[in-house]
């Protein structure tokens, strides 16, 4: 018995309690579903870039928040914001941007991609300047520039959804695919054959996001200070860290990594609306916690929290392929997201 | 030796309500031990955290190498080699230690990452200095108390520090490793470093100092070659009155019944069969270094923390599980050390804090009936002589001592019949102080039991009937009866296990 224990104990040393856990969700998942239905590579792929385009890279975002002791909470508005500013862009139907539609579409996709992304850093470096110059919780900052994000984006759209139309390149993004299969579908009594992406674009700007990420936390200062300042912010402060410059970073690539979500999402569904993305600030949260991230900073890292967001979007497929109601739905994950944090805390409290 | 390379000029910081520095001179000479010594509480702390940037002084300047400097932030100190190891710890306890000695100024490769290797080769080097053996990769939080001190010292040499502060550096260390962090001192003076090493541990100024200066209330005593001073003499200068006569013990007939009994308490490896009595009308000292688990052992009592076995009782009642709640309905109450966090609502006026603990008592129908609220927070305003204007002033802009006597009234509207204090004084100026040990002992007249938790040895020695001493999660020594023979070796000597050598 004690040797299957320290058995357990050595195996969740290297890999992580949570990709147990997502592995036995999949296994649930597929009993439930039928393994034929629920393992199929339409749905695997499917999972997976709704992953990239919603709460997989945000969550990112949130971990570095967390990690440094805050919280983010504008980033939905945020993901809505670039993604409306990148639609209207491309949709522009006056000046200059529409002539370049036809001229030159690629120019075109590079300027609404760069100017989201400004957007982006800019409505994160305004939380993070305010971090730095007044005392407001994080928590207090975000939330209004969560409101001032969404407003914004509200007001760009007009009152209606923008649709994106003959932009195959900027569709490449959020739906096209490295490399296909195909594959025969039966349907009823008709078969047809279907294309499906193994490598979505979507979801290896997610990788390359989080390796580029994992390198900066385990070998950079910046992402030493991160951890530093979660672990203990006087001492980090005393060391003589710029811990002010450390948050506004913070602060700042958690706008850019919304922005490219905002892009990612309004690609995929060749459409911006102003509710778009609104949420994915809570399931960034819910990501980085399930993945092991403490609200007090210092823990985890981009790998936990992407196998978290992995367990986030799984739930939610699973839940609908079992045929759950949407708000059922919502109900379940919260039960989920505060069952793993318990068993967390209570095997923290045993240690 | 003789150089001196720094100096503080009269310096004076005031903080809201207390004056913690009021014209301190100091000076320190090239690879010279300079001891500061003084109570809780006479500014020692301040003065170094003056130094390095921490605080900004009202008044007064630093003269390093013959020139006028001013430092804005501890990283200002740092530049200017002077590295300080604070008493409480400054490390993240999630990174390695190699990441935490080299915080703030990781060695770069040339690809613009932090040069790893070298981190952690430089890292080894200073711990073999050190003569410690502690692995650079593990993680601080993994470590031992001593461990994470020294890594502390190993941190303040990777800035090549020149001066180098150390506040109590052995409060937490044991025997051994005080020994060897006096090699590591005395290793360091041959390099030509020099430290301010703040204590309040007599028995070791006179072997690792070269020159001892006393602080009292914020204000310099004077400045001795450690050769030439007695030990008596220091203690002369630090607490300015011989230590005074043991109180007379007041006898009462309360004294028959039991306020607290513990028997065969344990807690993991905190706290180890532990067994107390205190009686009502008695004041029962709880002496012991920081970590020997006294405090653990009040919060046990108090249902804080869950204890493993043992019974515990209070005024004649069996608690099976304790929670403060229980605690209160016995007529317990809980002075904890750390008032701000634990004792008070700071953003609430007095009258709220003055009934927070006994509103259930007080107004049994649920309902604050706000006026009498008020006239019982003014009862005890003028009770204990607590400075304001008005009860309805917020708790947060009284002093350290006047903060202390809301929570003392706090208890004293339950009606408590058993009061602990853990640390009753810590950061109260010597005013305050003296009112502070008038209401502990009117209590006990008054047939409050009390069990004081003190490392203040002679706040200890004056107010307890008896005392116990803890070391390791162990009672080690009871003196029955404290008098005027009783002495701040004796306890010392088995608080630190001396006495068993």
């Amino acid at each position: 018995m004690n040797e299957l224990k320290s058995g357990v104990r050595r195996l969740t040393r290297v890999v992580p309690m949570t990709l147990l856990l997502l592995a036995g969700m999949v296994i649930v998942f597929s009993a439930l579903v039928g393994p034929a239905k629920y393992l199929k590579l339409s749905n695997i792929m499917n999972v997976i870039s709704q992953c990239s385009s919603g709460v997989g890279i945000v969550a990112l975002a949130s971990f570095l928040a967390i990690c440094s002791t805050g919280v983010d909470l504008s980033l939905g508005g945020i993901v809505s914001l670039a993604g409306m500013v990148t639609a209207r862009i491309l949709t522009a139907e006056t000046g200059t941007l529409a002539g370049l539609r036809t001229s030159a579409p690629g120019l075109l996709l590079a300027i609404a991609i760069l100017a989201s992304l400004a957007v982006g850093a800019l409505m994160g470096s305004l939380n993070g300047v305010i971090l730095s110059r007044t005392n407001i919780p994080s928590f207090i900052i975000t939330l209004g520039n969560f409101k001032i994000c969404e407003t914004l984006s509200r007001v760009l759209a007009g009152g209606s959804t923008v649709r994106i139309s003959n932009m195959p390149q900027f569709e490449f993004i959020g739906g096209g695919s490295l490399m296909s299969v195909s594959q025969t579908v039966q349907q009823g009594a008709r078969t047809s054959t279907r294309m499906i992406g193994i490598l979505p674009v979507s979801a290896l700007v997610m990788v390359l996001l989080y390796l580029l990420f994992s390198i900066i936390m385990k070998r950079t200062r910046f992402g030493t200070y991160v951890y530093a300042i979660g672990g203990n912010y006087e001492a980090t402060e005393m060391s003589g860290v710029n811990t002010t410059k450390t948050r506004f970073t913070v602060f700042l690539l958690g706008g850019v990594i919304a922005a490219v979500t905002g892009i990612i999402l309004t690609s995929r569904l060749t459409a911006a609306s102003a509710a778009n993305g609104l949420g994915l600030e809570f399931d960034g949260i819910a990501a980085a916690v399930v993945g092991g991230a403490a609200m007090t900073g210092g823990r985890s890292t981009p790998w936990r929290t992407l196998i978290g967001a992995l367990i986030i979007s799984v739930l939610r497929n699973g839940f609908s392929m079992v045929g759950m109601a949407n708000s059922l739905q919502m109900i379940a994950i919260g039960a989920v997201l505060i069952i793993v944090v318990a068993v967390d805390v209570a095997k923290n409290r045993r240690r | 030796m003789s150089d001196v390379i720094l100096e503080l000029r009269n310096i004076c910081k005031e903080f809201p309500g207390v004056k913690a520095l009021d014209n301190v001179s100091f000076d320190l000479r090239k690879g010279e031990v300079h001891v500061l010594l003084g109570e809780n509480g006479a500014g020692k702390s301040t003065l170094m955290k003056v130094l390095t940037g921490v605080y900004h002084p009202n008044s007064g300047e630093i003269v390093l190498h013959g020139n006028k400097v001013s430092f804005q932030t501890p990283r200002d100190a740092q530049l200017a080699r002077i590295a300080i190891i604070f008493q409480e710890f400054n490390l993240a306890p999630n990174l390695t230690v190699a990441q935490n000695i080299f915080l703030g100024r990781e060695p770069k490769a040339r690809s613009g990452l932090i040069d790893r290797a070298k981190m952690v080769r430089d890292a080894q080097e200073i711990l073999d200095f050190l003569k410690v053996k502690i692995d650079p990769n593990a993680k601080v939080e993994t470590l031992g108390v001593a461990h994470q001190q020294l890594v502390e010292v190993a941190k303040a040499l990777s800035i090549d520090s020149e001066i180098l502060i150390m506040d109590e550096p052995t409060a937490t260390l044991s025997e051994n490793e005080i020994s060897a962090l006096f090699d590591t001192i005395r290793n360091l003076q041959k390099r030509g470093v020099s430290i301010i090493y703040i204590s309040h541990r007599m028995q070791e100024l006179k072997v690792i100092g070269n020159r001892i200066t006393v602080l009292r209330d914020g204000q310099t005593v004077g400045t001795c070659e450690a050769s030439e001073v007695t030990l008596d003499e220091l203690i002369r200068m630090m607490v300015g009155r011989e230590i005074s006569k043991v109180r007379t013990r007041t006898e009462n007939t309360a004294r028959e019944e039991t306020a607290l009994e513990v028997s065969h308490l344990s807690q993991g490896n905190k706290l180890k069969d532990v067994s107390i009595r205190v009686q009502r009308g008695e004041i029962v000292g709880l002496a012991g270094l920081v970590g020997s688990g006294r405090t653990e052992l009040a919060q046990a009592v108090y249902g804080i923390t869950r204890r493993d076995s043992g019974d515990i009782s209070i005024c004649g009642e069996p608690i099976q599980n304790p929670t403060p709640i229980k605690c209160i309905q016995r007529r317990m109450g809980f002075i904890s050390e750390d008032r701000k966090e634990c004792g008070l609502a700071l953003n609430l006026p007095i009258r709220v804090n003055v009934t927070h603990a006994g509103l259930k008592s007080i107004f049994p129908g649920g309902i604050v009936d706000v006026r009498r609220e008020r006239k019982l927070a003014e009862d005890y305003r003028a009770k204990l002589r607590i400075v304001t204007p008005d009860v309805e002033r917020n708790v947060v802009n009284l002093s350290g001592g006047n903060q202390q006597k809301v929570v003392l009234a706090k208890w004293l509207s339950t009606d408590s019949a058993f009061l602990v204090f853990d640390e009753p004084t810590r950061g109260i100026d010597v005013g305050a102080k003296e009112e502070i040990h008038n209401l502990i002992r009117d209590l006990a007249v008054n047939g409050v039991g009390i069990l004081m938790i003190s490392s203040d040895l002679p706040e200890i020695l004056t107010l307890s009937d008896r005392i116990y001493v803890m070391r390791e999660g162990r009672i080690v020594h009871e003196i029955e009866q404290v008098t005027s023979e009783t002495t701040q070796e004796e306890i010392i000597a088995y608080a630190t296990g001396g006495a068993e050598q």
